[in-house]
């Protein structure tokens, strides 16, 4: 096995970030680095024995907040989409159009081109649109999802102004094949089912993944009518198909390098569902993915690393109704080479480079082929100086058509109480710990190729949007008991976000997206979470919630909304419950969300109201002859059926049940 | 367990933030007797967010979702138009393929016709039992023509062939005048029959009609817009709007005048309380707003689209018929409009926030 040196010059507490107890470390809010491993930082010794791993950008992000979810979690939602896991299990409020309908989040109360989505480190999100439907992207493909909110540019490029949604996959480097199969069906026609399989020896490690579905959506719903309510059934709703394959190998190269070639590949073929009260068009949207990433990481010395990746991506988006037949496809070329370095026993300096060249073929833009080049330089730096204080300073320089941004960041974690250095060892100290974080930062995000090249309206001096934004927050870690853990955060935050771009008819009235405001967004984020085990029992709770002002702070004399109005679809109040419940073979997990009010444009006007919503599953694990695990899961969503709409027009399901047989091999 | 009392009370205090709402009623003046001027806000296509606005002109109270706030249900998807016959009110909302009827002056949901209609655009009341709507199908009109609504029951009871893309229709000397926007055509219906008794040619595109103090008919055509393939307009084979005037009880056109510009196409004609003016607005092809154009019924030649009477790009427009006050509404359709008030000089007077896409004005 090889053995990583390097570590021991880095930081260990980024280092088990990914490799601890998983549901200790799950969804917790604060990217503080977590006791144990402020311990293992001064255990240099015992580091050696940790498993390869490259250090993690999030180990840059000192005082910024991370929500993670963790793979007990991702396991629930394997059949499922990454919108779905995050709607029902964090206090992020993503509009949805129905189940499997477009998904988009908004990240302390920006748009959804203002959150960035990574795969592997790369950006993904669609060059035409500047976002991703999370509705398209299904979580089989990936072993990690983590959330890092607020500005984040020079660790994750264009677009990572609200926050960055972050999917990984990382090789399973456990000795023998193992296998798993999945088989759901529930309510409204749904129907899929996984596979995930995986091999490694000392040299190579292979993975794949794949997951289908396809779903009916054909529930019901009251309307309003002249006489009374009128019961419905919702049509052009569904979800024909949608699968996803993932592949992934990995090989240990002699000496100390790393080859990866990871590929994913989505195709999703569905309906559009109209707005309630309107002319059903029959909208169809096929949207396919192809994602190809090849990286190299080397080991250089004990103390340096260096990765290179290259990747090609190509995104189609092909919609037609009764009066439309638009058909898109965009070629996305990425190279992205880094060097890593320990500065001394107490820091950690990374430099890299990427690039992106777009190539679009959009009917709309009126030429054969759209194109667009980015490049960006960026240096990373995180300096512990004494265990207690976690610094961390980055800048990243971006080179865009329009203008080059410059974007740094700030950060510091100090354990403002931490328990007495106790001896070498890894029993849990019974003492609080309270760390104070903040972080401020520039972000940007660059016009996308629609702002600037759509017709009729398309606009090419766009400016790109900047952001500023700054928070600072407390962390309260305890462990009252043997058996219990109990962790409370509290963050308060503030952006400013110049030049945001908007589409608005201008004095000629003709749309066009124009840098017409600067938009404040502020807030509070609280959690609470106490994990309990003893015995066969295990149980943990969180409780989050979100507080959220996002308003036009400043309009410029062409923009028809006057300054001070809301942003439509950011709800001021969002909170999420969840508890999970384990005893031998037996799985509980129930969740709640809240979500306020939402208005739905511009005008602060019409709103839709708020909801909440209870949901919860039950797995029982039975061990079967030959190695196989069958893991029988039931869940229900909407089960006080609510009736709602997340998105306008568009009523969401009823209660719902999900019925999933597993069997795992090893 | 402390913390299950913590976690409980925290659940509650969110449940009732969560359920917490901006001010849920809306402030409704009711309908007077007199001088009520409703805004058909047209809405945002597929969004079902069409609404009524009753503005009381005495006192500018305003009322922003008239339907909703009576009726508690949204009004429809595209409210294009609204007519009122014996104290009834006849919405058309043109994307929900629908027309709510509410009584007057409570404003409260009577009937609605819901079946057999197909992109519905203008509501005319031909007689005490029958109304006539005109209907496009989808937007290439292939359903063109007139629907015939029993009043009584509100069931389409029949229909009438027009030319392609019907729009604006007029009463006029027991005779139906109807506005064939897809061509160049008026179609002329017997409301006794319900037959058609002659089709008139006048120019591209009619679009609106009026009648003068001296019973001339007025028909505003917009000239034929030619789109490129990159969804611009072709301004080198887009034909100039006209004027034209008929003779309604000869049944022939009496005459014709072109603009001067094929930049801009008027549209959406109406007349000054003393009969004597026209006004309009010339839309751009691309933006369906535009400044408005004010020539007298006498006047030799038509004004250049270089000088408007009110220049701001509005998308709808009304016109008092009893102080001559002008409404104008602004067509940014992002959630809130602006209706904005002119004298009949055509000076500022003021304006007030309505629903998206404010497209026309019911004075009653």
């Amino acid at each position: 096995m090889h053995r990583f040196s390097l570590v021991s010059a880095l930081l260990g507490g980024g280092l088990l970030l990914g490799v601890g107890s998983g549901a200790a470390r799950a969804q917790q809010l604060p990217g503080a680095a977590p006791p144990d491993s402020a311990r293992l930082a001064r255990r240099a010794h015992r580091l050696a024995e940790v498993r390869v791993r490259a250090v993690g950008r999030e180990q840059f992000a000192v005082g910024s907040s991370r929500l993670a979810l963790d793979s007990a979690t991702l396991s629930q939602f394997r059949g499922g989409t990454v919108a779905e896991a995050l709607a029902a299990r964090t206090p992020l409020y993503l509009k949805s159009y129905g189940p499997g309908q477009l998904a988009t989040p908004t990240l302390r109360g920006t748009s959804a081109q203002h959150t960035a989505v990574l795969w592997n480190g790369l950006n993904i999100m669609l060059p035409t649109l500047g976002q991703n439907d999370f509705a398209l992207l299904p979580l089989s493909a990936n072993t990690q999802l983590a959330v890092q909110l607020g500005p984040a540019a020079a660790l994750y490029g264009s677009g990572a102004v609200g926050g960055a949604v972050l999917l990984t996959t990382a090789p399973d480097w456990r000795p023998g094949p193992r296998a798993s199969l999945q088989a759901d069906a529930g309510s409204f026609g749904l129907r899929g089912g996984s596979f995930e399989a995986s091999a490694a020896s000392a040299a190579v490690a292979m993975r794949v993944a794949a997951s289908y579905r396809q779903a009916q959506n054909n529930y019901t719903y009251l309307r309003p009518e002249f006489g009374g309510p009128v019961r419905y059934t919702l049509t052009s709703a569904a979800l024909r198909h949608q699968w996803s394959v993932a592949p992934e190998v990995a090989w240990r190269l002699s000496g100390a390098g790393q080859l990866t070639a990871t590929a994913w590949l989505t195709d999703a073929d569905r309906d559009i569902q109209p707005a309630v009260g309107t002319t059903d068009r029959h909208a169809r949207e096929r949207d396919q993915s192809r994602r190809l990433v090849l990286a190299y990481q080397h080991q250089a010395s004990a103390r340096t690393q260096w990765t290179v990746r290259g990747a090609w991506f190509e995104d189609v988006l092909n919609y037609r109704d009764d009066g439309q037949d638009s058909r898109s496809r965009v070629r996305t070329t990425q190279a992205q080479a880094e060097y890593t370095a320990a500065l001394g026993a107490r820091a950690t300096l990374r430099v890299g480079a990427e690039a992106q060249h777009f190539s679009a073929a959009v009917a709309e833009y009126g030429r054969p082929n759209a194109t667009e080049n980015r490049a960006a330089a960026f240096a990373l730096l995180r300096f512990d100086p004494v265990p207690r204080l976690r610094l961390s300073a980055n800048l990243r320089q971006a080179v865009l058509p329009q203008a080059n941004p410059l974007t740094p960041t700030a950060g510091l974690e100090w354990d403002v109480w931490a328990p007495a250095a106790t001896a070498d060892t890894l029993a849990p100290a019974r003492a609080s710990r309270l760390t104070f974080r903040a972080s401020a930062a520039r972000s940007y995000r660059a016009p996308t190729l629609n702002e600037r090249y759509w017709q009729v309206g398309g606009n090419p001096n766009l400016r790109p949007e900047t952001g500023l934004g700054y928070e600072a927050g407390l962390t309260l870690r305890s462990q009252p008991t043997r058996h219990l853990a109990l962790e409370h955060a509290l963050t308060g935050y503030r952006q400013l976000v110049d030049d945001w771009v908007q589409w608005a008819p201008g004095l000629d009235g003709l749309w066009s997206p124009r840098n017409l405001r600067q938009v404040l967004t502020q807030g509070l984020e609280a959690s609470s979470r106490a994990t309990w085990q003893r015995g066969r029992h295990r149980f943990s709770a969180r409780l989050a919630y979100a507080y959220t002002w996002a308003h036009t702070h400043r309009a410029t004399p062409a923009d028809p909304v006057p300054a001070g109005l809301p942003l439509p679809y950011v709800p001021a109040h969002t909170a999420a419950g969840t508890l999970d419940y384990g005893r031998g073979p037996w799985r509980a997990a129930a969740q709640a969300t809240f979500t306020s009010y939402r208005y739905t444009d511009a005008g602060g006007v019409a709103f839709l109201p708020g909801y909440g919503l209870l949901g919860g599953g039950l797995g029982y694990a039975l061990a079967l002859p030959g190695r196989v695990e069958a893991l029988l899961q039931v869940q229900g969503t909407n089960l006080l059926n609510r009736a709602y709409d997340s998105y306008e027009g568009r009523p969401a399901p009823p209660r719902a049940a999900l019925l999933s047989l597993r069997l795992s091999w090893r | 367990m402390r913390f299950s009392k913590y976690l409980a009370i925290s659940l509650l205090a969110v449940a009732g933030l969560a359920s917490c709402s901006p001010d849920d009623e809306p402030v409704v003046a009711p309908v007077q007797d007199a001088n009520n001027v409703f805004v058909i806000n047209e809405g945002n296509v597929g969004r079902s967010n069409g609404s009524i606005s009753l503005f009381n002109p005495a006192n500018k109270a305003l009322s922003l979702d008239l339907f909703r706030a009576v009726n508690g249900r949204e009004t429809g998807d595209v409210v294009q138009h609204m007519a009122i016959a014996n104290n009834r009110a006849y919405l058309v909302a043109n994307n929900s393929n629908k027309i709510e009827v509410v009584s007057l002056p409570d404003f409260r949901s009577v009937g609605v016709v819901r079946s057999r209609l197909k992109g519905p655009r203008y509501f005319l009341p031909v007689s005490a039992t029958r109304g006539y709507v005109t209907q496009w199908g989808d937007y290439t009109g292939s359903a063109s023509r007139i629907k015939i609504i029993d009043l009584g029951t509100l069931a389409v009871v029949d229909s009438i062939d027009t030319g392609l893309r019907p729009e604006r229709l007029l009463l006029l000397n027991g005779k139906v005048f109807v506005a064939n926007s897809g061509s160049n055509t008026l179609t002329v219906i017997d409301p006794a029959t319900n037959r058609v008794t002659s089709t008139l040619v006048v120019g591209d595109a009619p679009n609106s009609l009026a009648v003068d103090k001296n019973g001339l008919l007025w028909v505003l055509c917009g000239g034929n817009v030619v789109y490129t393939p990159t969804f611009d307009v072709d301004y080198t084979t887009t034909t100039p709007g006209k004027l034209v005037s008929v003779n309604a009880a000869a049944g022939a056109v009496a005459g014709t005048r072109t603009f001067g510009s094929n930049r801009l196409q008027p549209t959406d004609l109406h007349l000054s309380p003393a009969g004597d003016q026209l006004l309009f607005r010339a839309a751009d092809a691309m933006t369906y707003t535009g400044p408005v154009f004010r020539l007298g019924i006498a006047d030799a030649a038509l004004p250049a689209f270089t000088a408007p009477f009110i220049r701001r790009n509005l998308y709808g427009l009304g016109v008092d018929p009893n102080t001559g006050v002008i409404y104008g509404g602004t067509g940014t359709f992002l959630g809130t409009d602006k209706m904005i008030r002119y004298q009949s000089s055509g000076a500022a007077l003021d304006s007030a926030a309505v629903g998206a896409g404010p497209n026309g004005f019911v004075f009653y």
